[in-house]
């Protein structure tokens, strides 16, 4: 129905069976209710779903996992295995998970707290429509942070040194023809450091015989 | 030349020492670590042989070179003597052949490493590896790798291992074993100054030394002062930021030292993605802070004060990164104190009339180009007139000897050292013009001094300091970039920052400040904008043509703060260093490890002035006394008294001789046991222990014993892209029996099979990738040609593994933290699998996991995915440092970098480039954007 449908737009579902896990109480930035006819463990968008596993858990009951994976079938797109990691010596069940979650078509997130698990869970609900613009490619808006980004990108370059080099010459093409020379000559600049800006204007992008 | 005179004996010993035995020489700085690799490679450079240097730096190399060409030419001539240097540029099958012919090869481990595994080497015929720089050498480091390699596969070959920095074998828990063990090396030869017999032979001849100590000025002295204040209040503020550090290495005299910010790093490392943004900003900061300690003795007045107004600027919001912290140092009393008095003794302002100035030195200082409503103070640095005495003294004392007796005691060269090509540059250029002095008529003068009058040099420092002033106005937040500006949450520093002082204050700096004492504390930006309004309007105000127009139009370059006056200097026999004219030859030269013996042999100097203290020269002069015909007849030591300087200088000496005690105590105690079963020695137990989490899993033995891994069973192969091999991982693949198959890739960094990529990013590389918009870029390349898509986040061997903050994680959603950005990957990229590791041990058992029952991957398969027919050839080899900043420049993004590397050579021939031509390249809005960036005017 369409009531059903706006309730499960805005809230994420919980699998009763997840009653009681704490986990819940970290839950704050976005409404969650109980959910009778759901597979998962929590449903956190049209098409995402979420299945909750512990460390210690899963060294109780090393099956448990695979059999929930395997019930989940091909209902959803995003299928998240969120791992709390809540002993000290995680590695060998870890290496474990990681194997199950590829093989069963799930998406690991590990987190190292509760609040960092409901921090994923609020997350996932929240951001299920966003662009993900912020972690593509973009082109920054002033000159600065333009020139900024490309100088830093050289070892030890800091924005301190940004400004001393636009200062000191006529531009981005002014800085790449200058000499190590020159460039000893501004302050903050040290040898080495004029050195590797140096060798990145001036050395060949490719080496070939 | 390096070769030119014959070892003296204790360097004899040592070399006969390092011939007998496999081990690790570590030696005191400037006892001539170079003359010893020098004579090993002589001996090593046979076609009889196959030895390959390690770890040698491009300096080295040269040096070596030029050693090898004087060999061939000499008298005796050894035409057989080959030395081969191995770069990027020389191709797979020019390498190959390169082996075959024997010698000794200089080879970078990458290389190296790759053509082992690609068994381009023929190890059979290699007879030895010398490592150079040991200190370096790390259980994860691609030489430890190197080692292992070429031992399993021949365990003939001899191993030299060679360091001059004691220090870095203190540091951590048994780090001499350690580095041994990696060496597998069981003999460590230790060879500090203090060993008797260096004593013997440096005591034969002492060298004259005199001991100058440079009293500094007041100013400097208020200087350090108000520096040294922040420094501790810094400290103390970190301290109770983090409680991580340990304190007892942390304190204000450890962090005037460059090795402090590995030490904080090293300590902060572990924790540093969960570091506040605060605390990570104060690391940044104590670096800045120990640079102006620095340069209060290294700098001249008016290039400390340019360089502490550019701190200033770039710590203000607005510039570049938008959400920039401001240095919370700079606010402070200390802070103020530090900015009055640098300022003080470049120049002074005020109203009209306070300063008692004549119209005529108005005139001479609009007629200099200097704003005239300014008093130019201008202290010359105190060594710099003390120098300019030295040289006097000198040129008396040999007129004397020559009026003297016949020409039997020539006077040779005059050596001046200094610690930076910058201070040569201040010295030449203040020599050569020293006798052109400018005397402003002060009202107030201070009777005590005769006013010399400024020396030409700092006249024109001055003036280039208000141009570079005027200029800055364009530079200014509000100037540029206002909607970065508007965008940056207003932190409390920033605040404090942007607030107007009190007219109060104001007025007092107004009130013209008398240097030295009763300095003014207004806050440093107050002053930085009223020097900055002075720039402007004296530039506004400023005639056409003015003798400033003129001499600049005869400098014509004015890019340089340092100009020497032209013409002045003959000839130049090196690019480094320059010669004085006058009776006396002068040599002004920094100091250079790698140079010095070389300079001290071919100049033959009479007179040596050390302008700044540096213990491994003072050894190097009497290693060159030691055996040179021509005597020195004075070595001059120059230190500013009770100064930053001198105790760096003390504490560096300390550090070193401690270490050797150190290392003297650590050697009697320790056990290298040999692993016969392992045919070589095992690279680090965390190595051994990769190794047996794998045999635990599999019946089949793995392992890095010879027998095995020679393709008698079958191994499990891994296709690794080339660039990976800076990363411990293909190392530690290899020690636990994988076979590493090094290629070229477009996509992912590691094949398992051929439907399984991994792309592995470090912590640093996943938060920087994630905020650049590649593991977007790359994800999505690689769930379009593989099936099993892997992003394997790897943390390294001391971090935490966590990703959360230290102190908790927020109330509300951050989209910028690192687990919203992740969240957004998954849900951008639902097939994309997200593998943890806990480090790169670790990720070599996951490999494992994750590889079994899977067939092999297809290496050259792995190779042509997501590959254009015109893409690169496999052979080549880009430049990372010129690459990385390629990739940088707007316009430019993954998908087109290559054609833009092909097409132009380097960043600079770019920067040529018509618009036209990157419009072919890019397309016309990515062209448009590039050309601009390029083009733009820093300046107005």
């Amino acid at each position: 129905t369409a009531s059903g449908r706006s309730h499960s737009n805005q809230t994420v579902q919980v699998n009763e069976i997840q009653r009681g896990n704490p986990l819940l109480a970290s839950i704050r930035n976005v409404r969650w209710s109980y959910s009778k006819d759901i597979i998962p463990d929590y449903v956190v968008g049209r098409t995402s779903c979420v299945l909750y596993l512990s460390i210690k858990y899963h060294r109780l009951h090393p099956e448990y996992i695979a059999k929930r994976i395997e019930s989940l079938g091909k209902d959803y797109r995003v299928r998240v295995l969120l791992v709390y990691v809540d002993t000290d010596d995680s590695k060998l069940p870890l290496r474990e998970i990681n194997r199950i979650a590829l093989l069963g078509d799930m998406t690991t997130l590990l987190a190292w707290s509760l609040d960092e698990a409901g921090r994923y869970i609020e997350t996932l609900k929240t951001f299920e429509n966003r662009q993900p613009d912020i972690i593509k490619e973009r082109v920054e808006d002033t000159y600065s942070a333009k020139l900024n980004n490309a100088l830093t990108s050289v070892r030890s370059v800091n924005k301190t040194d940004v400004l001393t080099l636009a200062s000191n010459f006529e531009s981005f093409e002014g800085i790449a023809k200058a000499g190590v020379d020159e460039l000893t000559m501004c302050p903050g600049i040290g040898d080495l450091k004029a050195q590797r800006l140096f060798k990145a204007f001036n050395e060949p992008f490719i080496q070939d015989a | 030349m390096p070769a030119s005179y014959p070892l003296l004996p204790f360097q004899r010993q040592i070399l006969d020492e390092l011939m007998d035995e496999d081990a690790l020489c570590i030696l005191s700085r400037g006892l001539g670590l170079n003359r010893i690799l020098a004579e090993l490679a002589r001996i090593c450079a046979t076609p009889r042989a196959l030895v390959f240097l390690v770890n040698a730096n491009d300096q080295d190399e040269e040096d070596l070179q030029q050693l090898f060409m004087q060999m061939r030419s000499g008298a005796a001539a050894d035409e057989a003597a080959r030395l081969q240097i191995v770069k990027n540029e020389t191709n797979s099958s020019a390498r190959a052949q390169l082996y075959r012919q024997g010698g000794l090869v200089s080879v970078t481990s990458r290389i190296l490493v790759v053509d082992l595994l690609n068994k381009l080497v023929p190890t059979e015929l290699a007879t030895g590896i010398i490592v150079h720089n040991a200190s370096r050498v790390g259980a994860e480091s691609i030489d430890a790798f190197v080692l292992r390699l070429v031992r399993q596969q021949n365990p003939k070959v001899f191993v030299k291992a060679l360091s001059d920095a004691p220090e870095a074998f203190t540091l951590g828990f048994a780090p001499l074993e350690k580095t041994l063990k990696v060496l597998g090396l069981r003999h460590v030869h230790l060879w500090p100054r203090f060993h008797v017999a260096v004593q013997r032979d440096m005591a034969r001849t002492e060298a004259p030394v005199v001991e100058l100590r440079q009293p500094q000025t007041r100013s400097m002295e208020e200087l350090q002062q108000a520096v040294l204040d922040c420094l501790s209040a810094m400290i103390s503020e970190l301290s109770s930021a983090t409680k991580l550090l340990d304190t007892e290495a942390i304190n204000v005299e450890s962090c005037l030292f460059r090795y402090f910010d590995a030490m904080i790093k090293r300590q902060l490392d572990p924790y540093w993605h969960r570091l506040s943004p605060r605390v990570r900003a104060m690391v940044t900061e104590l670096a800045s802070l120990r640079k102006i300690a620095e340069f209060t003795t290294a700098y001249d007045c008016v290039s400390l004060l340019k360089f502490l107004d550019t701190l200033l600027l770039s710590s203000k919001p607005g510039f570049g990164m938008g959400n920039a912290i401001g240095a919370e140092w700079m606010t402070s009393d200390s802070a103020n104190i530090l900015y009055s008095v640098a300022r003080s003794r470049v120049f002074r302002t005020g109203a009209n009339e306070q300063l008692q100035m004549s119209d005529e030195c108005r005139r001479k200082l609009r007629s200099l180009g200097l704003p005239s409503n300014i008093m130019p103070v201008l202290e010359v640095p105190p060594k710099l007139e003390l120098l300019e005495g030295v040289l006097e003294e000198i040129g008396v004392a040999n007129n004397k000897s020559t009026e003297g007796a016949e020409s039997d005691d020539p006077s040779g060269p005059v050596l001046i050292m200094t610690a930076s090509a910058r201070e040569c540059r201040m010295i030449r250029s203040f020599l050569s013009t020293s006798q052109d002095r400018i005397r402003f008529e002060t009202g107030i003068q201070d009777p005590s001094e005769e006013n010399k009058g400024c020396p030409r040099m700092m006249v024109n420092l001055l003036r280039g300091f208000f141009e570079w002033k005027t200029s800055m106005a364009s530079q200014r937040p509000g100037a540029v970039g206002t909607q970065t500006q508007l965008a940056v949450p207003s932190s409390a520093a920033a605040g404090t920052q942007m607030r107007r002082a009190p007219p109060t204050k104001r007025r007092r700096v107004r009130g013209g400040s008398v240097a030295g004492s009763g300095v003014p504390r207004a806050p440093a930006d107050i002053l930085e904008q009223e020097t900055n309004d002075i720039a402007t309007q004296a530039n506004s105000a400023q005639p056409a043509d003015t003798e400033a127009n003129s001499i600049d139009a005869a400098a014509g370059e004015h890019n340089s703060d340092y100009e020497d006056d032209g013409g002045m200097f003959e000839a130049t026999f090196d690019e480094h260093f320059g010669i004085l004219p006058g009776r006396e030859t002068i040599v002004v030269c920094p100091y250079n490890s790698n140079h010095n013996e070389k300079l001290l042999e071919s100049l033959k100097p009479t007179h040596i002035i050390m302008y700044d203290p540096d213990p491994a020269f003072i050894r190097q002069i009497e290693v060159y006394q030691a055996h040179s015909q021509t005597p020195l007849k004075q070595v001059y030591f120059m230190v500013y008294d009770n100064s930053l300087e001198e105790q760096r200088y003390l504490s560096a000496i300390r550090r070193e001789r401690e270490s050797f005690e150190k290392l003297i105590k650590e050697k009697a105690t320790i056990v290298i046991p040999i692993d016969k079963t392992f045919g070589m020695s095992p690279g680090s137990s965390l190595v051994l222990r990769a190794i047996a989490g794998r045999s635990n899993r599999n019946a089949r033995s793995f392992g890095g014993s010879i027998g095995l891994s020679d393709g008698h069973i079958s191994q499990s192969r891994i296709v690794v892209d080339v660039r990976e091999f800076w990363a411990p991982l293909p190392s530690l693949l290899h020690a636990a029996g994988f076979e590493v198959v090094p290629r070229t890739l477009d996509i992912g960094d590691y094949i398992l099979h051929d439907e399984l990529a991994v792309e592995r990013k470090s912590l640093p590389d996943l938060i920087g990738s994630l905020r650049s918009g590649r593991l977007y870029n790359q994800a999505e390349a690689m769930c379009r040609h593989y099936k099993f898509a892997t992003l394997m986040v790897e943390f390294e061997v001391n971090t935490s593994f966590s990703l959360q903050a230290i102190g908790g994680i927020g109330a509300d959603i951050s989209v910028t933290s690192v687990n919203s950005k992740l969240t957004l990957l998954v849900l951008a990229f639902p097939r994309l699998r997200i593998v943890w590791s806990s480090s790169p041990y670790e990720t070599a058992s996951i490999f494992a996991e994750l590889k079994r029952d899977a067939q092999e991957p297809d290496a050259d398969r792995a190779v042509a995915r997501g590959q254009n027919d015109d893409s690169v050839e496999r052979e080549s080899i880009y430049n990372s440092s010129p690459i990385e900043l390629l990739q940088s420049l707007p316009g430019v993004t993954q998908r087109n970098y290559q054609q833009l590397a092909r097409k132009f050579k380097s960043i600079k021939e770019l920067c040529g480039a018509k618009k036209q031509e990157l419009r072919a390249i890019l397309g016309a809005e990515a062209a448009d954007q590039l050309y601009e960036f390029i083009h733009t005017k820093t300046k107005t």
